[in-house]
């Protein structure tokens, strides 16, 4: 073993050895040496490059100081939601063919808008084969709608987006979970050098989120309470419900909550990010108010591509009463003092656990003495 | 000694195989495997003008067994084995030396010392003593085919089926031989129904102690045989007892030294029995009994025992072998190759003389002819499709993260253990190993053993060795990932057929035996692939299959590169070429993983262009690296087709 370090041994060693890895993907297609199956990621050889894009990108990683003022979530600071311009709520207006949509179909919208205004050739969203997710490239309307509805379980989204930027050119969309949004700002904010990527990612999606499953946990979950029958949806509705709801054609399948629980990714556990705050435009649910979604603007292309969408006649806004901002904040709040509180319980000293540690510590202490920015 | 028309240079196994020609063999078979194959391979080349039975058997047991058919039946066979086969051989060999032959039958057993291809160094020798069953082993290729021919023939006489060791430089050294007449095939061979040949209990003692008196027959003529031969003063006090070519070493110390007026040498052929009276006649001669042979002081203990039941009519004599620790290589004694060098040492010590100055002249050629030499790794063939493989179990392993490893056996695949397999194999012993470790490792969830194991066979060693183990894998319920890597031919021994090869050893087409056929009918979850033509589907499938319970079972299925390369057809010959434009050598974030992880060594790194590059002469365009590049900067193009237009 060769003593030297290196930046895929740290990588190994800091996150896909670790508990804190959640298969986002950004380490997967930057190379031959990193491969992955399902949300599976294993590194075929050593690496003697010193610094490598593989841990630059990884959302786990301590960011370089020259890009953490850009950087909320679980890489940089930016108080319980992250930075944001403007909160409010959506729906799509979307005519012609309906498809299944988890709530309001604003994700489906945007997307149609950015491809129509040419923001983007074409997006990486997360499609369903069967019963589990896969990371797939959409390139017309009718592809993207056929995409919608959320998946619970874990897909490397990210190395589909590697895999677009090199085998093509073009602008990218990508619908990402929050781990996904910060790997993909971290490359953003740090092209390769090396020339080899063609395309790049224009538009970042980001997903609300507050687990995700490992790709075995959610087959044993069917395996126990579905089969092999196909599941049309799944929901989980807000508490006190405690349930997981599978639709499977007709049939509604209840999941108690504890159970889902221990399939979900150790990784998601120790995220201090539910609301993407490294996404151009973050979209969620809007508790009690079914068909319709909580949308965050952060940066200035995702405002405009809801506004362009909104001009467009495609998506419908509306505002999203105090009540319901104040407890999205308050469960972005407690996802943060979840995720600090496991870090310190698993008691490993990981520069991840260090540094969200810290940041938990100071957005909650922030928050309590009321000097939220 | 001149060459002529009748007198011809010789590899020591072509010898041997001459030998059986000439001693009348009708039948020879064996199983392939270093140093022994080329005394089948030399017999095809007799097959169709002397109407002599030639083929390669799926083992050396049902090898032995075919050849003593034809030795029930009046004919004479030989059959041919390196030393693990004699283990695998010597279950019959064992109980065959009860019976009483018609016909000639010998085994032929090349012993690898100091290995070169082997996964040990066994002295074969052992066996003679085991079955009770003459064995010769000779000294020069001149010898080895005397012997064979006196075998067959003595074989027959005394109905005793007979052993002649050879050992790899013997094997594989040549020497000038003398040519012998061929006797015609006349006999017609029967089996006599009146005397069956039957092993049951209660004719095992009678068998067994009419076996030992035909033996002792045997030690009476091998008392007086040609095959050994004292050289030196009549007087000399200080004997060497040499087999085989340790009889040649001794002679060249002994001149090295010059110290012909005071050692005698004492070349014994007939290792077992050993001829008692001969050696007790130089005991009486001797006071001081330096021995040299290969591999186990097998001589040395025989003439102390000799000795012991002797001793009050002989004198004292001091006794220098390796069981005293006197003679002895690097590696200690009874280890490793005997030589010349080991030899002179051993002598040194015992006449005090220094020995280096002798040596000198040796070591600087050596010397000299190294520099010549280009180290190199020890590597799958450029496009050999176990690369693949071995690429795509890692990769899934990997993946799979529950400490998963492979279990392999002997073959070209074995180098799996090493860097061009990228280590996989974590337990490698006897053909057909892996996959019986692997019935083992499935069946201890209960204690909580929960790594997954993958078993990879070759197809020859899959029909040699492997099918017991499948078919108690399936009997017994076992939880495992068997892996046959079919490259339909005996690989790694020279290209043999075997029952996976579309076509027989004379080149007839057959019906090659499917390995997932045979699978099938036992009830394993199947899959079958070329690990090459998409190696992230085949990365997949091994993942697939670990993720599965039961028996599973996959064929990764494609020719041996190097032999589709000797005989594929002219129309196209792919290479993998490198565009140097597209290639971005070290910048490029993959840190020459064509070069340096893959490794095939048709793929090179020029560090002055920075540039990857591939050795078109060597390349056998498999594709392989053509996936892999990041840079998608290798492509394949059909030099074939090329040539034509330019």
């Amino acid at each position: 073993m060769c003593g030297m370090q290196n930046d895929l041994k740290r990588l190994r060693e800091e996150v896909l050895g670790t508990d804190v890895c959640t298969a986002c993907g950004t380490c997967v297609n930057l190379c031959p040496n990193i491969i992955s199956i399902e949300d599976r990621i294993a590194v075929l050889a050593d690496c003697q490059i010193a610094s490598g894009n593989c841990y630059r990108y990884c959302p786990r990683t301590i960011p370089d100081p020259r890009i953490a003022e850009a950087l909320c979530g679980d890489v940089g600071y930016g108080g319980p939601v992250g930075n944001y311009s403007n909160y409010l709520i959506a729906r799509s207006r979307l005519s012609g063919k309906h498809s299944f949509f988890q709530y309001g179909g604003t994700v489906t919208a945007l997307l149609v808008e950015a491809m129509r205004q040419g923001l983007i050739d074409y997006a990486v969203v997360t499609k369903a084969v069967g019963n589990f997710p896969h990371p797939a490239i959409v390139k017309n309307e009718e592809e993207i709608i056929s995409a919608g509805g959320s998946k619970y379980a874990l897909s490397p989204t990210n190395k589909e987006v590697n895999r677009a930027c090199t085998a093509g050119s073009g602008k990218i969309g990508v619908v990402a979970l929050p781990c996904q949004a910060t790997g993909l700002r971290k490359k953003q904010l740090q092209p390769r050098e090396d020339g080899v990527e063609k395309a790049s990612v224009s538009l970042i999606i980001g997903l609300f989120c507050t687990w995700a499953l490992s790709q075995a946990g959610w087959r044993a979950l069917l395996n126990r309470h579905v089969g092999s029958r196909f599941v049309k949806a799944m929901d989980i509705p807000p508490p006190p419900a405690n349930i997981m709801v599978i639709d499977v054609g007709g049939e509604r399948k209840t999941i108690p909550l504890d159970e889902v629980g221990k399939h979900v990714r150790p990784g998601c556990k120790v995220c201090l990010d539910m609301t993407a705050e490294n996404a151009d435009i973050s979209i969620g649910m809007v508790e009690g108010k079914a068909g319709w979604n909580t949308v965050i603007t952060r940066t200035e292309q995702g405002a405009s591509m809801l506004e362009s969408a909104v001009g467009a006649g495609i998506i419908e806004t509306g505002s999203l009463d105090q009540k319901a901002w104040d407890h999205l904040r308050e469960a972005s709040l407690n996802k943060k003092e979840q995720a600090l509180k496991e870090a310190e319980a698993r008691a490993k000293r990981l520069p991840y656990y260090e540094r969200i540690i810290k940041l938990g510590k100071k957005i909650r202490d922030e928050d309590k003495n009321g000097t939220e920015r | 000694m001149e060459l002529s028309a009748d007198r011809i240079l010789l590899m020591g196994n072509e010898a041997i195989a001459r030998g059986a020609l000439e001693g009348g063999a009708a039948y020879a078979t064996g199983y392939p495997g270093n140093p022994s194959s080329e005394i089948v391979e030399t017999m095809f080349g007799y097959q169709r003008e002397h109407g002599i039975r030639v083929e390669w058997s799926a083992n050396e047991i049902i090898a032995l067994e075919a050849a003593a058919a034809f030795a029930f039946s009046g004919l004479r066979a030989i059959v041919t084995m390196k030393q693990n086969g004699m283990n695998v051989a010597s279950d019959f060999l064992t109980t065959v030396s009860l019976n009483e032959l018609k016909g000639g039958l010998v085994l032929v057993v090349c012993d690898d010392p100091g290995p070169m291809t082997s996964t040990n160094e066994q002295d074969s020798r052992h066996f003679a003593k085991i079955a009770q069953v003459p064995l010769l082993e000779p000294f020069t290729a001149s010898e080895a085919k005397e012997m064979m021919r006196w075998l067959l023939v003595f074989s027959e006489q005394m109905g005793i089926p007979c052993i002649l060791r050879s050992v790899s430089r013997l094997s594989h050294g040549r020497g000038a031989v003398k040519l012998g007449p061929v006797p015609s095939q006349e006999i017609k061979p029967s089996f006599d129904i009146e005397k069956p040949l039957v092993g049951l209990p209660f004719l095992v003692t009678p068998n067994h102690a009419h076996l030992l008196k035909k033996m002792k027959e045997v030690q009476t003529t091998f008392d007086k045989s040609p095959f050994n031969e004292y050289t030196g003063p009549n007087d000399a006090n200080f004997i060497i007892m040499a087999t085989g070519l340790g009889a040649l070493y001794a002679r060249e110390a002994v001149n090295m030294l010059h110290l012909e007026q005071q050692i005698g040498i004492l070349k014994i052929g007939t290792i077992w029995p050993p001829p008692s009276h001969l050696i007790r006649a130089y005991l009486k001669q001797a006071k001081d009994v330096l021995f040299v042979e290969e591999i186990d002081p097998f001589l040395e203990d025989q003439v102390k025992v000799l000795y012991a039941e002797h001793a009050s009519k002989l004198g004292a004599v001091s006794f220098y072998g390796k069981n005293t620790g006197d003679i002895y290589g690097p590696s200690g004694p009874g280890v490793g190759e005997m030589n010349t060098d080991i030899v002179l040492d051993a002598l040194g010590r015992i006449f005090n003389k220094e020995i280096s100055a002798c040596a000198s002249p040796y070591e600087d050629a050596r010397k000299q002819a190294s520099i010549l030499l280009v180290p190199r790794e020890v590597a799958f063939c450029d496009g050999c499709p176990h690369r693949a493989s071995f690429l795509a179990i890692k990769a899934a392993l990997e993946l799979d993260g529950r400490k998963g490893f492979v279990v392999g056996d002997i073959g070209c695949y074995g180098l799996g253990a090493g860097p061009t397999g990228f280590n996989q194999i974590k337990a490698l012993h006897c053909m057909g190993s892996g996959m019986g470790n692997a019935c083992g490792f499935s069946q201890m969830a209960s204690f909580g053993f929960n790594q997954p194991v993958v078993a990879v066979i070759g197809d020859s060693t899959f029909f040699h060795a492997g099918l017991p183990a499948l078919i108690n894998a399936a009997f017994n319920k076992a939880d495992g990932l068997f892996i046959v890597l079919d490259n339909a031919v005996t690989a790694m021994t020279g290209f043999q057929v075997n029952p996976a090869s579309p076509f027989t050893a004379t080149g007839k087409a057959t019906r090659p035996v499917l390995a997932e056929d045979i699978a099938r009918s036992v009830g394993a979850k199947i899959t079958v692939l070329d690990p090459i033509e998409d190696i992230q589907e085949s990365i997949h499938a091994v993942y697939a299959a670990l993720q599965e319970e039961g028996l599973r079972f996959l064929v990764f299925r494609r020719p041996c590169a190097t032999f589709e390369k000797k005989t594929r057809a002219a129309e196209e010959i792919l290479k993998a070429r490198i565009d140097p434009e597209s290639c971005i050598g070290e910048i490029c974030g993959c840190n020459r993983f064509c070069s340096r992880v893959l490794a095939c060594p048709s793929i090179q790194y020029d560090k002055d262009k920075d540039r990857a590059f591939i050795n078109e002469d060597t390349c056998n365009g498999c594709g392989l690296c053509v996936q892999l590049c990041p840079r998608q900067a290798i492509s394949l193009v059909n030099i074939q087709k090329e040539g034509r237009s330019a």
